[in-house]
């Protein structure tokens, strides 16, 4: 009855401590908990898990069905117009698309509706090396690390024909050259202190872009995961992880079976968005595909969720419900997993951003 | 022309009189009982624990506890339902048919359909329980022609074609993909950049003389009906007049051919040309040019014949409900409807169905998919419109993904019976497959066998039957 009174009394909109509770919490790791709650103190996660007692005075809502970290949206170029990339030189290490942000721009509202609270924002790929991702709250938006990771590309999209590199194995070469050389960025992704997100598309590329890794113990993901398939083993001995390539209603099969045999494989994977060229809401119908072809669906929540954001270079920002972390998250009616739940609220710094009553 | 029709009745006694060898029963599986936890006869109609018998391709019986005839091969699962069928998909025709645009209203879309071709697709489709597809060609043509029913179940040479005119296909509005390409402009410095542009949206007045152009070749389709009609009712008065005429004549027959002797006998000595009396019933009426198109309009226009068409934004969509009413025999299906949510009330009352598409649209999608919503098929629904669900008629292999479709437009709020009849019972009846889409007395066996709901993304279909066959074995 106090909380009832509480609840009519104190709007949702500024409260100090919140419970919420719902049948299933999925907190970005490990599996989901049946029946779990999250405490959730001026914005901040102060307790999650099984057991948790509400506090005094502490406002209480229980949800129907689940509740699950805000989804990452790994690799988007939403919110720099056509600011997505420096033609000028291969090798940018410098450039920070974080100066190219928009901040009013509708496609970070848009990916606030389909639950993902947090985005990388990247240049775009298709030279050896553009510079650093950014990582964007979508609500705000508030830039959160303007460095987070540098982004290469070591697929026949960064090879020209009339300007170095010229070829896959230049292009190897280049960066392989500049990661020796060891200065700016490229040293501080050589000492591991800043990850890096390779793009990959065919088989020589990732073999390549693992092999890089492997001889200078980079950190961070390959982005590129459709020929895959038959490399784990290349892929998890390079230390890596991997961004997997948005898959759609009518994706090829192979695109399902390389995710899978990954994440059989005990490489870390983690879903991209690639937004705009592909909606929000494209992510989960890309996860229930994988699970749908055989994937652990433990496995293709955390995907959405705490490995996209570790494998981004964000695991400290984003991704999971922990104490101290910012406390987005987001209401499901069902399993997101299940392309009939629908998406009932989504919860920023622990205020209602989307959904409930004004749904 | 072929058509699908529900087969005659079994006759029990027959069945029983002959002798059931496995021999005979075992290799085509002429009878099959499937033991079922629950079997969704129709979308919202369920019954626990029944098992349903299927006798020479056909459903005899839903009942609990069927004794299985002699030799019947026997199979069990969780749930069983109706097998899915994709109301807009181009499974089983190249690419190259699906963008061509220069067709004709009567091209069949079944002529371009190739029994061998896609067979990966074809197979993944089955093996996620889409038993039949409605395959439309030349799908950005403003006239499409006739789209077909194709079976995907193997070896289907014959009943591969379960209707091979089962609508007539149209489309307004559609952007070229080869449209746009680069060009300069100058800056205000004096320089020269080169802008690529993409695929330009069509004009909003071309997209509306679209809407003009179907209609005048419906309102053609009708004036070619009236003027067979027409000829059919001169032929036969012109028939009558002659019988009249030729009995009139028979009557003094001799006396008339003695005459007409005489005077060509006259004619001929005065050497004049002998002329034969002329009748008026000699003129028969003249038949109309026959012409296939209009032929195929006059089908529509009459109701003969759906017609569907694909059209998204509200301009064309306002200009094509109002320039259509005066047809009250058309058939109108929309397909796509990316802005069809304000017109519900007039489409629910004119009996307008909707193929909704629910994937997910990036912002670089044309210009006509732009603002769509997944609540659309929700929205439409709550208004009583007919909603089915269908993959878009752009891939092949998206007709694989029919369910998780239909799943997402449970996520934007349609029940979830009415999504699992948007892709069973709902296709079934909008295009006249009345042995299809329900597990009930008399229908074609074309089933599912599951191991959960139908729309879930963790239930995996186990077997799958076609015409009683069983084309998908469970998996050992």
């Amino acid at each position: 009855m106090l909380h009832l009174a509480l609840l009519l009394a104190a709007p949702v909109a500024s409260p100090d401590v919140v419970v919420v509770r719902a049948d299933h919490l999925f907190l970005g790791h490990g599996e989901p908990i049946e029946g779990g709650a999250l405490i959730v103190t001026d914005g901040k996660v102060t307790a999650a898990g099984a057991s948790v007692a509400t506090p005094e005075g502490a406002i209480e809502i229980t949800h129907e069905g689940w509740i699950t970290p805000g989804l990452f949206g790994a690799f988007t170029m939403d919110a720099i117009g056509s600011e997505r990339r420096d033609d000028t030189r291969p090798l940018m290490p410098e450039a920070r698309i974080a100066h190219s942000l928009r901040p009013h721009s509708a496609a970070l509202t848009r990916n606030l509706r389909a639950g993902v609270t947090t985005i990388t924002i990247n240049p775009d790929t298709g030279r050896p090396c553009t510079g650093a991702s950014a990582l964007v709250k979508t609500s705000g938006p508030a830039v959160l690390d303007p460095e987070l990771q540098l982004c290469l590309d070591m697929s026949y999209g960064a090879v020209k024909t009339d300007e170095h590199p010229t070829s896959l194995a230049s292009l190897h070469e280049l960066l392989d050259g500049a990661l020796t050389a060891g200065e700016g960025s490229f040293g501080e992704a050589a000492a591991g202190k800043l990850p890096v997100m390779i793009r990959v598309r065919d088989r020589q590329s990732v073999r390549r872009a693992s092999a890089l890794a492997k001889d200078h113990g980079l950190k961070g993901a390959l982005f590129g995961s459709y020929w895959t398939e038959d490399l784990v083993e290349e892929v998890s001995a390079s230390g890596l992880g991997v961004l997997c390539d948005p898959v759609g209603v009518a994706a090829d099969d192979r695109a399902m079976r390389s995710i899978n045999a990954l994440a059989a494989g005990g490489v870390k994977i983690g879903f991209s968005l690639v937004t705009p060229a592909n909606s929000p809401e494209g992510m989960r119908v890309g996860a229930a595909m994988c699970v749908r072809a055989g994937l652990d669906p433990n496995i293709a929540l955390k995907a959405m969720t705490g490995s996209a954001a570790e494998l981004s270079g964000a695991g400290d920002h984003a991704g999971v419900l922990a104490v101290g972390r910012d406390a987005d998250f987001v209401l499901w009616s069902g399993s997101p997993l299940e392309l009939s739940s629908s998406l009932d609220e989504v919860w920023v710094d622990g205020q209602r951003v989307h959904g409930g009553e004004d749904k | 022309m072929r058509k699908l029709s529900i087969r005659a009745p079994f006759v029990i006694s027959a069945l029983l009189a002959s002798a059931w060898s496995p021999v005979t029963a075992a290799p085509s599986g002429d009878a099959v009982v499937i033991r079922a936890g629950e079997v969704i006869v129709r979308p919202g109609e369920v019954m626990k624990d029944v098992d349903v018998l299927v006798i020479d391709g056909v459903i005899r019986r839903v009942a609990a506890e069927i004794e299985a005839p002699e030799g019947a091969r026997e199979l069990s699962g969780a749930v069983v339902c109706a097998g899915f069928l994709d109301p807009w998909s181009v499974l089983g025709i190249n690419a190259t048919d699906i963008s061509f645009t220069s067709v004709t209203p009567s091209t069949r879309t079944a002529d371009a359909i190739d029994p061998f071709g896609q067979e990966f697709q074809k197979k993944q489709a089955l093996e996620a329980g889409v038993t039949a597809v409605r395959v439309q060609a030349s799908h950005r043509a403003l006239v499409s022609g006739l789209s077909s029913v194709m079976s995907l179940a193997p070896n289907g040479d014959e009943g591969l074609i379960a209707s091979d005119e089962t609508a007539l296909g149209a489309s307004i509005g559609l952007t070229d993909p080869s449209s746009g390409g680069s060009s300069f402009t100058m800056g205000p410095d004096g320089s020269f950049t080169l802008v690529e542009s993409g695929p330009t949206p069509m004009d909003p007045f071309e997209r509306i003389s679209q809407v003009d152009k179907i209609v005048g070749q419906l309102e053609a389709g009708i004036a070619y009906r009236i003027s067979q009609n027409e000829y059919a009712v001169d032929l036969k008065e012109w028939e009558e007049a002659i019988a009249e005429k030729v009995k009139e004549l028979e009557k003094d027959f001799k006396k008339a051919k003695k005459d007409r002797d005489k005077e060509i006998e006259e004619a001929k000595e005065k050497g004049k040309e002998f002329k034969e009396e002329r009748y008026k019933e000699d003129k028969a009426p003249k038949a109309p040019k026959y012409d296939a198109d209009k032929e195929v309009f006059a089908r529509v226009a009459n109701g003969e014949l759906p017609l569907v068409v694909e059209v998204h934004r509200t301009a064309e969509l306002r200009n094509l409900l109002e320039a259509t009413a005066k047809f009250n025999r058309l058939r109108m299906v929309i397909a796509g409807g990316t802005e069809a949510a304000p017109f519900a009330k007039q489409l629910a009352a004119r009996n307008i169905s909707v193929i909704v598409n629910p994937s997910p649209i990036g912002e670089d999608a044309f210009d006509e998919y732009d603002g769509y919503d997944v609540s659309l098929a929700a929205a439409l629904a709550e208004e009583e419109v007919t909603v089915l669900i269908g993959s878009g008629g752009r891939s092949a292999g998206a007709s694989r993904d029919l369910s998780l479709l239909a799943a997402m437009a449970v996520g934007g709020g349609l029940e979830r019976e009415h999504a699992l009849a948007a892709i069973t019972s709902g296709p079934a009846k909008v295009f006249g497959l009345t042995s299809h889409g329900t597990v009930e007395f008399g229908k074609q066996a074309d089933l599912l066998i599951l191991d959960g709901q139908p729309l879930s993304t963790t239930t995996s279909v186990q077997a799958v039957l076609v015409d009683g066959r069983v084309v998908v074995e469970p998996k050992e």
